[in-house]
């Protein structure tokens, strides 16, 4: 018989046995984690793609003063991408004899490419969506226009050289995205209307952008060939570009899910490697047999690789199959989120499933196996024989080792990777250097009371050494269910109190310092309450540390497209909600200083740090500022941001405008309407489309986190039976014994739930403790949340640790206890 | 027969079989009748698959028959459920196996503390010392059964079986797994500790040697009793 068809069939005798049932379920779970959200987050990371495109009007986008190749055009059209371009300056209307500053826009007839344009008939009337550009000869209006020129639709302006009609309303313009602060309302014509009024002069400040979309491949490789032709005044944009609130969520999604999906493989990891003796230890008598037999060392070896070979094979397609059939439910259920069905997703997450498979089997299970083929024939008469062990720090090197690579793999963040990595390296090696420690000081403690109680506590410190794999098992599987539970219920609190029913949905800009009192009495009146009146100062930024920018040059895109445009620079007394300090300390209100505090973000990207300087030029005046903190912000907050915030103590002497925002209840659009209509140079902005986005988002991803969640559960559960298995044996021979000499069944349920009980309440403080420092590291490092440790997540642990092990032990016991003694006896001889 | 009390008493015990595929009934014991009495000692013989192990069982409440009746230590064992039927058992029945069963990460002390303290025999360390000294292992308590030959662990078994001082003992092979020198050495510290506490002792043997250091022996074929 060959090594193939014997690996076959001892391999089919073997499934009778739990352990390997249990090794199948543990490397099959984690398959299907990693394969359910490779798919989804491809899926859905497409759409996001397209997402961000719409609030851009396209997928990439190119900005420069000055005209740009026109052969882009044709190239990219060659490569299957639709491109479109507009052209963008400041100009003065007249009607009649009163003018007004509008921010003009020319597009191109397939304006937008991604993304809707949204019109009205009439202020305030029922929107819907454009298509194309206006045509020749008409404009299209922001509603502040026709308030500050006393127009109705329909009614004539002259833009330069022509007479144009005004048409329509813009509700909703798709790429206004960074220019929100703009003092002048759009007006949007078609691009011959623009060369028909002849304003694009030499001296002109004109913006041309070209739009490009289609399908992400295309994307890439037409940014790839831009990349390589873009001028230094070029500024190229994709993802990255707008929308922080989208994006800043959508990456907290991700790196959720990322989380999910690697706390899954790591309690799969856990569940193989307490299985794994025992499968290797039921393995151990059928290669004597085999060696007695005349079997070589290199045919066992061959026997147990190919069987290697076809677990890790079976459990990548039964992982693989399972991780399609839940992304494919979630999609299913997500449908209705999204207007065109999800793109089907990539091969990648096909070759993630199977390498984890694999590296799991690698680093848990072969190291064991392989060892097999130096069992003695001898011990068909010798039980005491056996293969030599591997050392305990090479298979736990071994295993951390496969675990890391999976990890570092699977995480797209590398300081998830790293909070996750580091905390279990911490928590294994404290289990193992004081697990037996602990156990012994346990059964120390517990030495009184009726017999049960001694008899199990006992037990802890009779079988320390397994009870060390245990706890290690337990406190893995613990920790990762606490680490998720933590992150969960935080990052989904966070998002829920932020998108709330009272989020603000209006933002009111462009207030001048003359207006805002009116603006207060005119929301009080109308039972719209504004929240908290930002002054914002614009400014360029010309200095840091002494240099001139434009003697600098920075690495990071971001910083060289904020050196060419205007800073909005705000400030507070007190640090704003939603903001935390990274370095430095916020400033007393008494200070004399000029303090400022930065981006942590930005700061990164210009190389600043706390005590440099940054110099502004605000409408001719200059401004220094000492920066004495970095600031994380929270991009999706739905809360007016800023990049620089100064001490109110600078700005008195300044001009500035404000800001605020609030939030209107449905059915209040007349009163925003009249609101608007009386103050026409405030800019009024519409976030709720925004809003409504990251409501999706946070929807989909809920669905997404929860099925992810429950996958973990199931991880979860099977490391505790593998816990399980791992003393059944000796347990079984235990009862055996126990019972015969007399010992009721009460009297050994409660030494089962004594010694369970013991082993979950440790494991559950080493989690719990493990888990609250992970899961602060990474709420303030990746996911930007406030954390603080409470006593609940300990109780919690303890008490999800003594609930799970206590039950699942408690089955196992009974499964014992059932049977008649004899036959038990049987079992054990 | 030394006293006249009965310790166990079997009245046409029987056990069958079920084939889980034919549903077909076989029958294991058929019409045993047996009565040990205090301080006897009695030997069941008979060639491998005659059911000694089965009645075994049954005599010592491990199991219970498909038909008859066992009494044990004057109780019938079919009025008491699983638990009542322990607590009979709990320091008045002892044990030893062919395979000596002790608890592997137990040494060879608290292997014979056991029974004592889960009865709540008071003072279970030095009597289990007492005890190990007893068969001769006074230098090997703190050891664990891995580290103890065949013959040594079968003694650590006898002296756990014979701690509680019960009043019956049930040996099932007691030197099936041991060579014939410490075979002797086991049968011999068993009949010396049966004498002394006048423990009734039940043993199931191959052994035609320890079976004929009993009272008496009976055999058995096919499940039923044939003359000895």
């Amino acid at each position: 018989m060959n090594a193939l068809t014997l690996a076959v069939r001892l391999l089919r005798r073997d499934l009778r046995d739990r352990s390997l049932s249990i090794l199948l379920a543990a490397l099959v779970t984690a398959v299907a984690a990693v394969a359910a959200i490779g798919f989804l987050i491809d899926r859905t990371g497409q759409v996001v793609e397209r997402q961000a495109g719409a609030l851009r009007g396209a997928d990439l986008t190119v900005e420069s003063a000055h005209p740009m190749p026109e052969d882009w055009q044709a190239q990219a059209a060659a490569r299957g991408l639709r491109a479109g371009e507009s052209i963008a300056l400041r100009t003065v209307v007249f009607h009649g004899a009163r003018n007004q500053l509008v921010a003009l826009k020319a597009v191109g007839d397939r304006y937008p490419l991604r993304g809707e344009l949204r019109v009205a008939d009439r202020p305030f009337g029922r929107a819907y969506p454009a298509v194309g550009a206006p045509p020749p000869g008409e404009a299209w209006v922001e509603p502040r226009v026709l308030f500050a020129l006393g127009l109705a639709i329909g009614d004539r302006v002259e833009l330069g050289y022509a007479t144009v009609r005004v048409t329509r309303v813009i509700v909703a313009e798709p790429d206004r995205g960074a220019d929100v602060f703009q003092l002048a309302p759009r007006m949007l014509v078609a691009l011959p209307t623009l060369a028909q009024a002849k304003l694009v002069t030499p001296h002109a400040r004109v913006r041309y952008r070209k739009l490009y979309a289609g399908e992400p491949d295309d994307v890439a490789q037409w940014r790839a060939w831009l990349s390589e032709r873009l001028a230094p005044t070029h500024r190229l944009q994709g993802r990255d570009g707008v929308n922080r609130e989208f994006l800043s969520a959508m990456a907290r999604v991700e790196g959720f899910l990322g989380l999910a999906s690697l706390t899954t493989v790591l309690l799969a990891a856990a569940a193989v490697a307490v299985a794994v003796g025992r499968y290797r230890e039921r393995q151990i008598d059928s290669v004597a047999l085999l060696r007695a037999f005349g079997m070589t060392g290199g045919g066992v070896l061959r026997v147990y690789g190919w069987q290697m070979l076809m677990v890790t094979l079976s459990a990548a397609a039964l992982g693989l199959a399972l991780g399609w059939v839940i992304q494919a439910l979630l999609a299913w259920r997500l449908a209705d989120l999204f207007a065109a069905p999800l793109p089907a997703p990539g091969l990648q997450p096909l070759v993630a499933g199977v390498l984890t498979a694999l590296a799991t089997m690698l680093g848990f299970i072969a190291p064991g196996l392989l060892r097999l083929r130096q069992t003695p024939p001898l011990r068909v008469l010798r039980r005491d024989l056996g293969p030599p062990r591997l050392a305990f720090w090479v298979s736990g090197a071994l295993g951390l080792a496969a675990i890391a690579a999976i990890v570092g793999w699977q995480a797209g963040d590398p300081r998830l990777a790293a909070g996750v990595l580091v905390g279990v390296a911490v928590l294994l090696s404290a289990v193992l250097a004081l697990g037996g420690l602990a156990l012994n000081l346990t059964a120390r403690a517990l030495r009184f009371g009726p017999w049960a109680l001694r008899f199990g506590a006992g037990n802890l410190r009779r079988r320390a050494g397994v009870g060390v794999l245990q706890l290690a098992g337990f406190a893995v599987g613990l920790l990762s269910l606490l680490l998720l539970g933590l992150l969960r219920g935080d990052l989904l609190a966070a998002w829920e109190n932020r998108l709330s029913q009272g989020a603000p949905n209006y933002f009111l800009i462009n207030v001048q310092a003359s207006d805002r009192a009116p603006l207060q009495a005119a929301m009080a009146d109308r039972g719209l309450a504004a929240a908290q009146f930002y002054p914002v100062l614009r400014g360029r930024l010309t200095h840091l540390n002494g240099v001139a920018v434009a003697a600098l040059s920075f690495e990071s895109l971001r910083a060289g497209n904020f050196v060419n445009r205007d800073f909005n620079l705000s400030t507070a007394t007190a640090l704003p909600t939603g903001n935390r300090i990274q370095s430095g300390q916020w400033w007393r209100a008494e200070s004399q200083q000029a303090e400022a505090s930065l981006e942590a973000g930005l700061a990164r990207d210009f190389g600043l740090s706390v005590g440099d300087t940054m110099a502004f030029d605000i409408a001719g005046t200059p401004l220094s500022l000492r920066i004495t903190s970095l600031r994380r912000v929270q991009w999706d907050s739905m809360q007016p941001n800023f990049f620089v915030l100064a001490h109110p103590r600078v700005i008195p002497e300044m001009q500035s405008s404000y800001l605020t925002s609030f939030h209107a209840p449905a059915g209040s659009d007349d009163r925003v309407a009249a609101l608007a209509r009386q103050f026409p140079t405030v800019t009024l902005l519409d976030v709720r489309a925004v809003i409504g986005q990251v409501r999706t988002l946070v929807n989909r991803a809920t669905l997404a986190i929860e099925a992810v969640f429950g996958l973990s559960l199931i991880a979860g559960v099977i490391v505790f039976l593998a816990a399980f298995e791992a003393s059944a044996a000796t347990r079984r021979q235990e009862v055996a014994v126990l019972r015969s000499f007399g010992a009721r069944r009460s009297q050994l349920l409660w030494a089962a739930v004594v010694e369970w009980v013991a082993l979950g309440a440790l494991a559950g403080v080493v989690a719990a403790v493990t888990a609250t420092a992970i899961a602060m590291a990474l709420a303030a490092q990746v996911f930007n949340l406030p954390l603080s440790p409470t006593a609940s997540t300990l109780a919690t642990g303890i008490a999800g640790g003594v609930a799970l092990a206590a039950t699942a032990g408690l089955i196992s016991a009974w499964r014992m206890l059932r049977q008649p003694p004899n036959a038990l006896m049987r079992a054990v001889d | 027969m030394r006293d006249a009390v009965a310790v166990v008493q079997a009245k046409s015990v029987s056990r069958y079989f079920y084939s889980p595929d034919s549903g077909e009934k076989l029958m294991i014991l058929g019409g045993i009748d047996l009565t040990i009495h205090a301080g006897a000692s009695l030997a069941i013989v008979g060639p491998s698959g005659a059911g000694k192990s089965t009645l075994l069982g049954l005599l010592a409440g491990l199991d219970l028959p498909d038909a008859g009746e066992v009494r044990l230590l004057g109780e019938r064992l079919a009025d008491l459920d699983e638990d009542r039927r322990a607590r009979l058992r709990a320091g008045r029945v002892g044990f030893v196996f062919q395979s000596f069963q002790l608890l592997p990460a137990f040494t060879a002390l608290e292997n014979v503390m056991l029974p004592l303290e889960m009865t709540g025999i008071g003072d279970a360390r030095a009597r289990a010392m007492r005890w190990l000294q007893a068969v001769g292992l006074a230098q090997r308590v703190h050891h664990r059964p891995a580290a103890l030959s065949g013959g040594e662990q079968q003694r650590v078994a006898l002296a756990r079986a014979f701690a509680v001082e019960p009043a019956v003992l049930f040996a099932d092979e007691p030197t099936g797994n041991l060579d014939r020198r410490s075979g002797l050495q086991v049968a011999e510290v068993l009949f010396q500790l049966q004498r002394g506490r006048r423990t009734a002792v039940i043993l199931v043997t191959h052994d035609a040697e320890l079976a004929a250091r009993c009272d008496r022996q009976v055999r058995i074929v096919d499940g039923v009793l044939a003359a000895a």
